[in-house]
Protein backbone atom coordinates (compact mmCIF):
# COMPACT_ATOMS: atom_id res chain seq x y z
CA UNK A 1 0.00 0.00 0.00
CA UNK A 2 1.51 3.36 -1.08
CA UNK A 3 0.59 7.05 0.11
CA UNK A 4 -0.07 9.19 -2.84
CA UNK A 5 -0.60 12.43 -1.56
CA UNK A 6 -1.79 15.53 -3.74
CA UNK A 7 -0.65 18.97 -2.35
CA UNK A 8 -2.75 21.21 -0.57
CA UNK A 9 -2.83 24.30 -2.78
CA UNK A 10 -2.37 27.77 -1.53
CA UNK A 11 -2.44 30.89 -2.76
CA UNK A 12 1.56 31.29 -3.26
CA UNK A 13 1.37 28.03 -4.99
CA UNK A 14 -1.21 29.37 -7.18
CA UNK A 15 0.19 32.00 -7.87
CA UNK A 16 3.66 30.59 -8.74
CA UNK A 17 2.22 27.71 -11.18
CA UNK A 18 0.45 30.55 -12.81
CA UNK A 19 3.55 32.46 -13.59
CA UNK A 20 6.31 29.40 -14.42
CA UNK A 21 3.10 27.74 -16.53
CA UNK A 22 3.02 31.62 -18.87
CA UNK A 23 6.69 31.24 -18.66
CA UNK A 24 7.10 27.89 -19.76
CA UNK A 25 3.99 28.64 -22.32
CA UNK A 26 5.99 31.50 -23.99
CA UNK A 27 8.60 29.47 -24.97
CA UNK A 28 6.87 26.10 -26.32
CA UNK A 29 4.42 28.72 -28.12
CA UNK A 30 7.61 30.01 -30.09
CA UNK A 31 9.82 27.02 -30.90
CA UNK A 32 7.41 23.86 -30.12
CA UNK A 33 8.50 22.82 -26.53
CA UNK A 34 10.79 23.69 -24.07
CA UNK A 35 8.56 24.91 -20.80
CA UNK A 36 8.31 21.21 -19.38
CA UNK A 37 11.42 20.93 -17.79
CA UNK A 38 10.98 23.44 -15.23
CA UNK A 39 7.57 22.34 -14.48
CA UNK A 40 7.93 19.14 -12.49
CA UNK A 41 10.48 20.64 -10.47
CA UNK A 42 8.52 23.34 -9.50
CA UNK A 43 5.60 20.97 -8.72
CA UNK A 44 7.88 18.79 -6.58
CA UNK A 45 9.55 21.94 -4.36
CA UNK A 46 6.05 22.59 -4.15
CA UNK A 47 5.68 18.96 -2.09
CA UNK A 48 4.25 17.14 -5.17
CA UNK A 49 5.32 13.45 -5.34
CA UNK A 50 7.36 13.12 -8.59
CA UNK A 51 4.68 11.22 -10.32
CA UNK A 52 2.01 13.13 -9.53
CA UNK A 53 4.47 16.44 -10.42
CA UNK A 54 5.47 14.10 -14.21
CA UNK A 55 1.52 13.17 -14.79
CA UNK A 56 0.41 16.99 -13.98
CA UNK A 57 2.67 18.42 -16.56
CA UNK A 58 1.61 16.15 -19.13
CA UNK A 59 -1.77 16.75 -18.50
CA UNK A 60 -1.07 20.35 -18.58
CA UNK A 61 0.74 19.80 -22.17
CA UNK A 62 -1.99 18.30 -24.07
CA UNK A 63 -4.01 21.20 -23.84
CA UNK A 64 -1.48 23.70 -24.04
CA UNK A 65 0.22 22.29 -27.51
CA UNK A 66 -3.50 22.10 -28.94
CA UNK A 67 -4.29 25.29 -28.49
CA UNK A 68 -0.64 26.33 -29.74
CA UNK A 69 -1.53 24.00 -32.51
CA UNK A 70 -4.66 25.47 -33.52
CA UNK A 71 -3.26 28.83 -33.34
CA UNK A 72 0.11 28.45 -35.43
CA UNK A 73 -2.50 25.97 -38.04
CA UNK A 74 -4.12 29.30 -38.74
CA UNK A 75 -1.11 30.86 -39.72
CA UNK A 76 0.08 28.12 -41.93
CA UNK A 77 2.70 26.45 -40.10
CA UNK A 78 1.58 23.40 -38.81
CA UNK A 79 1.91 19.73 -41.15
CA UNK A 80 -0.84 17.99 -38.93
CA UNK A 81 -0.62 14.92 -40.59
CA UNK A 82 3.38 14.43 -39.63
CA UNK A 83 2.75 15.69 -36.39
CA UNK A 84 0.02 12.96 -35.77
CA UNK A 85 2.23 10.62 -38.05
CA UNK A 86 5.28 11.23 -35.72
CA UNK A 87 3.44 11.67 -32.83
CA UNK A 88 2.08 7.94 -32.77
CA UNK A 89 5.77 6.60 -32.81
CA UNK A 90 6.83 9.39 -29.96
CA UNK A 91 4.39 7.51 -27.84
CA UNK A 92 5.80 4.29 -28.49
CA UNK A 93 9.14 5.98 -27.77
CA UNK A 94 7.90 7.21 -24.30
CA UNK A 95 6.40 4.33 -22.81
CA UNK A 96 10.01 2.79 -24.17
CA UNK A 97 11.65 5.35 -22.17
CA UNK A 98 9.62 4.97 -19.32
CA UNK A 99 11.07 1.24 -19.01
CA UNK A 100 14.02 2.37 -19.31
CA UNK A 101 14.05 4.77 -16.48
CA UNK A 102 12.50 1.89 -14.33
CA UNK A 103 14.91 -0.15 -15.25
CA UNK A 104 17.88 1.86 -14.29
CA UNK A 105 15.90 2.93 -10.82
CA UNK A 106 15.97 -0.83 -10.31
CA UNK A 107 19.01 -1.60 -10.59
CA UNK A 108 21.14 1.34 -9.47
CA UNK A 109 18.93 3.16 -7.36
CA UNK A 110 17.54 6.90 -8.21
CA UNK A 111 20.94 8.57 -8.61
CA UNK A 112 21.49 5.95 -11.16
CA UNK A 113 18.19 7.67 -13.08
CA UNK A 114 19.80 11.17 -12.05
CA UNK A 115 23.01 10.37 -13.82
CA UNK A 116 21.18 8.75 -16.37
CA UNK A 117 19.41 11.77 -17.28
CA UNK A 118 21.91 13.88 -16.53
CA UNK A 119 24.10 11.82 -19.50
CA UNK A 120 21.39 12.46 -21.74
CA UNK A 121 20.76 16.16 -21.02
CA UNK A 122 25.04 16.27 -21.85
CA UNK A 123 24.86 14.40 -25.02
CA UNK A 124 21.94 15.41 -26.68
CA UNK A 125 21.88 19.27 -25.90
CA UNK A 126 25.48 19.33 -26.26
CA UNK A 127 25.27 18.01 -29.44
CA UNK A 128 21.89 19.17 -31.13
CA UNK A 129 22.26 22.73 -29.69
CA UNK A 130 25.77 23.35 -30.17
CA UNK A 131 24.64 22.48 -33.65
CA UNK A 132 21.56 24.39 -33.76
CA UNK A 133 23.61 27.35 -32.57
CA UNK A 134 26.05 26.83 -35.70
CA UNK A 135 23.39 26.94 -38.01
CA UNK A 136 22.43 30.45 -36.53
CA UNK A 137 25.49 31.98 -37.40
CA UNK A 138 26.08 31.11 -40.75
CA UNK A 139 22.38 31.99 -42.00
CA UNK A 140 23.44 35.02 -39.49
CA UNK A 141 26.74 36.13 -41.06
CA UNK A 142 25.29 34.99 -44.72
CA UNK A 143 22.19 37.59 -44.39
CA UNK A 144 24.24 40.55 -43.36
CA UNK A 145 26.96 39.51 -46.62
CA UNK A 146 24.40 39.08 -48.99
CA UNK A 147 21.68 41.99 -47.20
CA UNK A 148 18.82 39.78 -47.91
CA UNK A 149 16.83 37.23 -46.09
CA UNK A 150 18.80 34.27 -47.04
CA UNK A 151 18.43 32.71 -43.70
CA UNK A 152 15.08 31.67 -44.20
CA UNK A 153 15.93 28.06 -45.54
CA UNK A 154 18.11 26.17 -47.29
CA UNK A 155 17.46 22.02 -46.96
CA UNK A 156 21.59 20.25 -45.64
CA UNK A 157 22.78 17.49 -47.31
CA UNK A 158 21.06 14.82 -45.11
CA UNK A 159 17.49 16.19 -46.04
CA UNK A 160 17.82 16.79 -49.64
CA UNK A 161 18.88 12.65 -49.36
CA UNK A 162 16.41 11.79 -47.34
CA UNK A 163 13.77 13.61 -49.53
CA UNK A 164 15.29 11.66 -52.27
CA UNK A 165 15.09 8.19 -51.33
CA UNK A 166 12.11 6.24 -52.23
CA UNK A 167 10.82 3.26 -51.06
CA UNK A 168 8.47 1.90 -52.36
CA UNK A 169 4.94 0.77 -50.34
CA UNK A 170 6.26 3.12 -47.44
CA UNK A 171 6.61 6.41 -49.00
CA UNK A 172 4.36 9.60 -47.27
CA UNK A 173 2.67 12.44 -48.84
CA UNK A 174 2.94 15.68 -46.73
CA UNK A 175 1.06 18.91 -48.13
CA UNK A 176 1.39 21.29 -46.20
CA UNK A 177 5.60 20.64 -45.87
CA UNK A 178 5.30 19.90 -49.72
CA UNK A 179 7.57 16.64 -49.52
CA UNK A 180 7.34 13.35 -49.78
CA UNK A 181 9.25 11.34 -47.24
CA UNK A 182 9.30 7.59 -46.39
CA UNK A 183 7.76 6.37 -42.89
CA UNK A 184 11.13 4.44 -42.37
CA UNK A 185 12.76 7.99 -41.50
CA UNK A 186 9.87 9.54 -39.48
CA UNK A 187 9.67 6.32 -37.13
CA UNK A 188 12.97 6.76 -35.18
CA UNK A 189 12.42 10.46 -35.38
CA UNK A 190 9.14 9.86 -33.65
CA UNK A 191 10.59 7.35 -31.26
CA UNK A 192 13.87 9.03 -30.28
CA UNK A 193 11.13 12.18 -29.43
CA UNK A 194 9.35 10.05 -27.08
CA UNK A 195 12.25 8.85 -25.96
CA UNK A 196 13.73 12.44 -24.66
CA UNK A 197 10.13 13.41 -23.45
CA UNK A 198 10.31 10.65 -20.72
CA UNK A 199 13.55 11.04 -19.94
CA UNK A 200 14.11 15.04 -19.84
CA UNK A 201 10.41 15.93 -20.22
CA UNK A 202 11.27 17.67 -23.18
CA UNK A 203 10.95 15.60 -26.66
CA UNK A 204 11.35 18.81 -28.80
CA UNK A 205 14.94 19.20 -28.07
CA UNK A 206 15.10 16.14 -30.69
CA UNK A 207 11.94 16.28 -32.62
CA UNK A 208 11.74 19.78 -34.10
CA UNK A 209 16.21 19.94 -34.78
CA UNK A 210 15.56 16.55 -36.54
CA UNK A 211 12.08 17.65 -38.47
CA UNK A 212 14.67 20.63 -39.67
CA UNK A 213 17.84 18.86 -40.62
CA UNK A 214 16.81 15.46 -41.40
CA UNK A 215 13.64 15.87 -42.69
CA UNK A 216 14.07 19.93 -44.49
CA UNK A 217 11.57 21.02 -42.67
CA UNK A 218 11.73 25.04 -42.03
CA UNK A 219 12.34 25.71 -38.84
CA UNK A 220 9.09 27.72 -37.86
CA UNK A 221 6.80 24.90 -39.43
CA UNK A 222 9.41 22.41 -37.29
CA UNK A 223 8.70 24.02 -34.07
CA UNK A 224 4.54 24.36 -34.99
CA UNK A 225 4.10 20.47 -36.19
CA UNK A 226 6.28 19.98 -33.01
CA UNK A 227 2.84 20.92 -30.66
CA UNK A 228 0.84 18.32 -32.55
CA UNK A 229 3.28 15.74 -31.82
CA UNK A 230 3.55 16.99 -28.32
CA UNK A 231 -0.32 17.02 -28.18
CA UNK A 232 -0.44 12.95 -29.00
CA UNK A 233 1.96 12.41 -26.63
CA UNK A 234 0.51 14.42 -23.63
CA UNK A 235 -3.29 13.03 -24.56
CA UNK A 236 -1.77 9.12 -23.74
CA UNK A 237 0.65 10.07 -21.01
CA UNK A 238 -2.47 11.64 -19.56
CA UNK A 239 -4.46 8.22 -19.99
CA UNK A 240 -1.49 6.53 -18.71
CA UNK A 241 -0.37 8.31 -15.87
CA UNK A 242 -4.75 8.78 -15.30
CA UNK A 243 -5.14 5.07 -15.17
CA UNK A 244 -2.42 4.84 -12.35
CA UNK A 245 -4.26 7.55 -10.33
CA UNK A 246 -1.26 10.11 -10.43
CA UNK A 247 -3.08 13.34 -11.91
CA UNK A 248 -3.90 16.12 -10.27
CA UNK A 249 -5.97 17.99 -12.16
CA UNK A 250 -6.11 21.06 -10.28
CA UNK A 251 -2.64 21.58 -10.64
CA UNK A 252 -2.90 21.05 -14.16
CA UNK A 253 -5.50 23.48 -14.75
CA UNK A 254 -3.35 26.04 -12.86
CA UNK A 255 -0.30 25.70 -15.15
CA UNK A 256 -2.77 25.90 -17.84
CA UNK A 257 -4.29 29.08 -16.97
CA UNK A 258 -1.23 30.27 -17.32
CA UNK A 259 0.60 28.52 -20.52
CA UNK A 260 -2.49 29.56 -22.40
CA UNK A 261 -1.76 33.02 -21.94
CA UNK A 262 1.84 32.37 -22.98
CA UNK A 263 1.26 29.96 -25.58
CA UNK A 264 -0.85 32.25 -27.78
CA UNK A 265 1.76 35.25 -27.38
CA UNK A 266 4.72 33.15 -28.35
CA UNK A 267 2.66 31.94 -31.42
CA UNK A 268 1.90 35.45 -32.29
CA UNK A 269 5.85 35.60 -31.75
CA UNK A 270 6.68 33.20 -34.51
CA UNK A 271 4.93 35.47 -37.58
CA UNK A 272 7.32 38.22 -36.50
CA UNK A 273 10.65 36.65 -36.80
CA UNK A 274 12.29 34.85 -39.42
CA UNK A 275 13.11 31.35 -39.14
CA UNK A 276 16.69 31.09 -37.60
CA UNK A 277 15.75 33.62 -34.58
CA UNK A 278 13.40 30.21 -33.57
CA UNK A 279 16.94 28.57 -33.90
CA UNK A 280 19.07 30.75 -31.92
CA UNK A 281 15.90 30.47 -28.70
CA UNK A 282 15.97 27.00 -28.68
CA UNK A 283 20.13 26.87 -29.18
CA UNK A 284 20.34 29.02 -26.42
CA UNK A 285 17.92 27.43 -23.75
CA UNK A 286 19.72 24.08 -24.79
CA UNK A 287 22.92 25.23 -24.10
CA UNK A 288 21.53 26.80 -20.92
CA UNK A 289 20.00 23.92 -19.80
CA UNK A 290 23.01 21.57 -20.29
CA UNK A 291 25.24 23.61 -18.55
CA UNK A 292 23.02 23.76 -15.90
CA UNK A 293 23.94 19.80 -15.60
CA UNK A 294 27.43 20.63 -14.51
CA UNK A 295 26.09 22.17 -10.63
CA UNK A 296 24.08 18.60 -10.75
CA UNK A 297 26.82 15.71 -12.10
CA UNK A 298 29.27 15.87 -9.12
CA UNK A 299 26.67 15.00 -6.06
CA UNK A 300 25.96 12.07 -8.19
CA UNK A 301 29.24 10.87 -8.97
CA UNK A 302 29.83 11.30 -5.11
CA UNK A 303 26.60 9.53 -4.23
CA UNK A 304 27.52 6.72 -6.35
CA UNK A 305 31.30 6.95 -4.71
CA UNK A 306 32.60 7.31 -8.41
CA UNK A 307 34.41 10.67 -6.29
CA UNK A 308 35.39 11.41 -3.16
CA UNK A 309 32.76 12.16 -1.03
CA UNK A 310 30.97 15.56 -1.08
CA UNK A 311 29.56 17.37 2.14
CA UNK A 312 25.97 18.20 2.45
CA UNK A 313 26.55 21.56 2.18
CA UNK A 314 28.32 21.53 -1.01
CA UNK A 315 25.79 19.23 -2.30
CA UNK A 316 23.08 21.42 -1.27
CA UNK A 317 24.67 24.55 -2.96
CA UNK A 318 25.39 22.80 -6.13
CA UNK A 319 21.65 21.21 -6.34
CA UNK A 320 20.43 25.19 -6.08
CA UNK A 321 23.15 26.61 -8.32
CA UNK A 322 22.02 24.10 -10.94
CA UNK A 323 18.07 24.47 -10.20
CA UNK A 324 18.41 28.51 -10.99
CA UNK A 325 20.76 28.11 -13.91
CA UNK A 326 17.72 25.77 -14.99
CA UNK A 327 15.18 28.46 -14.05
CA UNK A 328 17.44 30.99 -16.07
CA UNK A 329 17.10 28.88 -19.42
CA UNK A 330 13.84 29.18 -18.93
CA UNK A 331 13.52 32.94 -18.35
CA UNK A 332 16.44 34.11 -20.59
CA UNK A 333 14.21 31.96 -23.81
CA UNK A 334 10.95 33.82 -22.74
CA UNK A 335 13.07 37.21 -22.85
CA UNK A 336 14.13 36.33 -26.11
CA UNK A 337 10.76 35.53 -27.67
CA UNK A 338 9.28 39.02 -26.12
CA UNK A 339 12.08 40.83 -26.95
CA UNK A 340 11.69 39.31 -30.61
CA UNK A 341 8.19 39.52 -30.80
CA UNK A 342 8.05 43.62 -29.46
CA UNK A 343 11.01 44.23 -31.94
CA UNK A 344 9.00 42.34 -34.97
CA UNK A 345 5.68 44.31 -33.94
CA UNK A 346 7.58 47.87 -33.75
CA UNK A 347 9.13 47.10 -37.73
CA UNK A 348 6.08 46.13 -38.74
CA UNK A 349 3.82 49.04 -37.18
CA UNK A 350 7.10 51.34 -38.75
CA UNK A 351 7.10 49.90 -42.37
CA UNK A 352 3.16 50.06 -42.21
CA UNK A 353 3.55 53.88 -41.35
CA UNK A 354 6.46 54.49 -44.20
CA UNK A 355 3.80 52.63 -46.94
CA UNK A 356 1.08 55.35 -45.78
CA UNK A 357 -2.46 55.34 -45.48
CA UNK A 358 -4.20 53.06 -47.94
CA UNK B 1 -12.82 44.69 -46.05
CA UNK B 2 -10.43 44.89 -43.27
CA UNK B 3 -7.00 43.38 -43.51
CA UNK B 4 -7.35 40.58 -41.38
CA UNK B 5 -4.14 40.03 -38.60
CA UNK B 6 -2.94 43.38 -39.19
CA UNK B 7 -3.24 46.13 -35.99
CA UNK B 8 -5.39 48.02 -36.09
CA UNK B 9 -8.85 46.86 -35.05
CA UNK B 10 -11.86 47.21 -37.26
CA UNK B 11 -13.86 51.16 -36.39
CA UNK B 12 -16.67 50.64 -34.93
CA UNK B 13 -16.08 46.54 -33.38
CA UNK B 14 -13.96 47.58 -30.19
CA UNK B 15 -17.45 47.77 -28.31
CA UNK B 16 -18.43 44.57 -29.41
CA UNK B 17 -14.77 42.54 -28.84
CA UNK B 18 -14.52 44.28 -25.24
CA UNK B 19 -17.87 42.44 -24.68
CA UNK B 20 -16.97 39.32 -26.51
CA UNK B 21 -13.90 39.19 -24.23
CA UNK B 22 -15.74 39.58 -21.29
CA UNK B 23 -18.14 36.87 -21.75
CA UNK B 24 -15.75 34.61 -22.48
CA UNK B 25 -13.49 35.69 -19.31
CA UNK B 26 -16.69 34.87 -17.13
CA UNK B 27 -17.11 31.45 -18.59
CA UNK B 28 -13.08 30.97 -17.80
CA UNK B 29 -13.58 32.54 -14.52
CA UNK B 30 -17.01 30.12 -13.59
CA UNK B 31 -15.22 27.32 -15.10
CA UNK B 32 -11.92 27.42 -12.92
CA UNK B 33 -14.57 28.55 -9.65
CA UNK B 34 -16.15 25.22 -10.56
CA UNK B 35 -13.05 23.77 -10.33
CA UNK B 36 -11.79 24.53 -7.25
CA UNK B 37 -15.70 23.90 -5.25
CA UNK B 38 -15.48 20.31 -6.30
CA UNK B 39 -11.94 20.30 -5.84
CA UNK B 40 -12.03 17.38 -3.69
CA UNK B 41 -14.50 15.35 -5.57
CA UNK B 42 -11.78 16.08 -8.42
CA UNK B 43 -9.28 14.49 -6.61
CA UNK B 44 -11.39 11.71 -5.33
CA UNK B 45 -12.09 10.60 -8.91
CA UNK B 46 -8.23 10.82 -9.86
CA UNK B 47 -7.28 8.76 -6.83
CA UNK B 48 -9.91 6.25 -7.83
CA UNK B 49 -9.00 5.40 -11.28
CA UNK B 50 -7.13 2.18 -9.34
CA UNK B 51 -8.09 0.93 -5.96
CA UNK B 52 -7.38 3.22 -3.06
CA UNK B 53 -8.35 3.93 0.55
CA UNK B 54 -9.08 7.06 1.95
CA UNK B 55 -8.15 8.16 5.23
CA UNK B 56 -9.93 11.35 6.89
CA UNK B 57 -12.20 13.43 4.18
CA UNK B 58 -12.60 16.59 2.63
CA UNK B 59 -9.14 19.20 1.56
CA UNK B 60 -7.63 16.77 4.54
CA UNK B 61 -7.89 13.41 2.84
CA UNK B 62 -5.53 10.92 1.99
CA UNK B 63 -5.20 8.70 -0.38
CA UNK B 64 -3.41 4.95 0.00
CA UNK B 65 -3.07 2.87 -3.67
CA UNK B 66 -3.40 -0.84 -4.08
CA UNK B 67 -4.58 -1.80 -0.71
CA UNK B 68 -5.44 -4.87 1.32
CA UNK B 69 -8.63 -4.69 3.23
CA UNK B 70 -6.55 -5.45 6.37
CA UNK B 71 -3.74 -2.48 5.77
CA UNK B 72 -6.90 0.00 4.92
CA UNK B 73 -8.70 -1.44 8.11
CA UNK B 74 -5.32 -0.97 10.40
CA UNK B 75 -4.75 3.21 9.33
CA UNK B 76 -8.70 3.71 9.91
CA UNK B 77 -9.21 4.13 6.03
CA UNK B 78 -11.90 3.16 3.76
CA UNK B 79 -11.84 1.38 0.76
CA UNK B 80 -13.17 2.97 -2.48
CA UNK B 81 -15.00 1.73 -5.45
CA UNK B 82 -12.79 2.02 -8.58
CA UNK B 83 -13.11 3.07 -12.30
CA UNK B 84 -11.21 3.51 -14.70
CA UNK B 85 -13.93 5.32 -16.44
CA UNK B 86 -12.55 7.89 -14.46
CA UNK B 87 -9.47 8.83 -16.06
CA UNK B 88 -11.69 10.88 -18.90
CA UNK B 89 -12.72 13.31 -16.39
CA UNK B 90 -9.32 15.12 -16.09
CA UNK B 91 -8.95 14.63 -19.82
CA UNK B 92 -12.81 16.18 -20.21
CA UNK B 93 -11.68 18.87 -18.02
CA UNK B 94 -8.56 19.98 -20.04
CA UNK B 95 -10.25 19.70 -23.61
CA UNK B 96 -13.20 22.25 -22.20
CA UNK B 97 -10.19 24.72 -20.53
CA UNK B 98 -8.44 24.67 -23.51
CA UNK B 99 -11.32 25.81 -25.26
CA UNK B 100 -12.83 27.91 -23.66
CA UNK B 101 -9.88 29.71 -21.90
CA UNK B 102 -8.24 29.10 -24.76
CA UNK B 103 -10.51 31.54 -26.85
CA UNK B 104 -10.11 34.13 -24.07
CA UNK B 105 -6.64 34.27 -24.15
CA UNK B 106 -6.44 34.52 -28.17
CA UNK B 107 -9.29 37.32 -27.81
CA UNK B 108 -7.51 38.91 -24.71
CA UNK B 109 -4.19 39.36 -26.64
CA UNK B 110 -5.89 40.33 -29.71
CA UNK B 111 -7.88 43.49 -27.98
CA UNK B 112 -4.60 44.50 -26.24
CA UNK B 113 -2.44 44.79 -29.33
CA UNK B 114 -0.68 41.70 -30.11
CA UNK B 115 -2.10 40.27 -33.26
CA UNK B 116 0.06 37.78 -35.65
CA UNK B 117 1.45 39.60 -38.91
CA UNK B 118 1.09 36.69 -41.04
CA UNK B 119 -1.85 35.36 -40.85
CA UNK B 120 -2.61 33.05 -44.09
Amino acid sequence: MELIQFIHLDLTSAILLILVGFVGGLVSGFIGSGGAFVLTPAMMSLGAPAMVAVASNICHKFPKALVGAVKRHKYGQVDIKMGIVIGVFAELGMLYGKQVMTSIKHNFGVVGTDLYVSVVFVVVLGIVGGFVLRDYFKLKAQESQSLEAVGDFKLTAAARWVQSVNIPGTMMTFTTTNMRVSLLFLVPIGFATGMLAATIAVGGFIGVPAMIYLLGVPAIMASATELVIAFVMGLGGTVLYGLEGFVDVRMAALILFGSLFGIQLGAIGTTYVKDYQVKLVMAVIMLTVLFSRIFYVPNYLSQLEIIAPLSDQTMKTLTILGDVVLELALFLGAAMVLSSLIKGMAEHRKSEAMSGPH
Amino acid sequence: MANPGLHKSDPGTGKTDLITLLAWGAVTASCYAGLFIYADELVNLAQTTTSSCRVGSGAEAEYFHRPTPELCAEVGGTLLDSSKLNVLVPIAIAFLISYIHGTFTSLFWEIIGFRASKQK
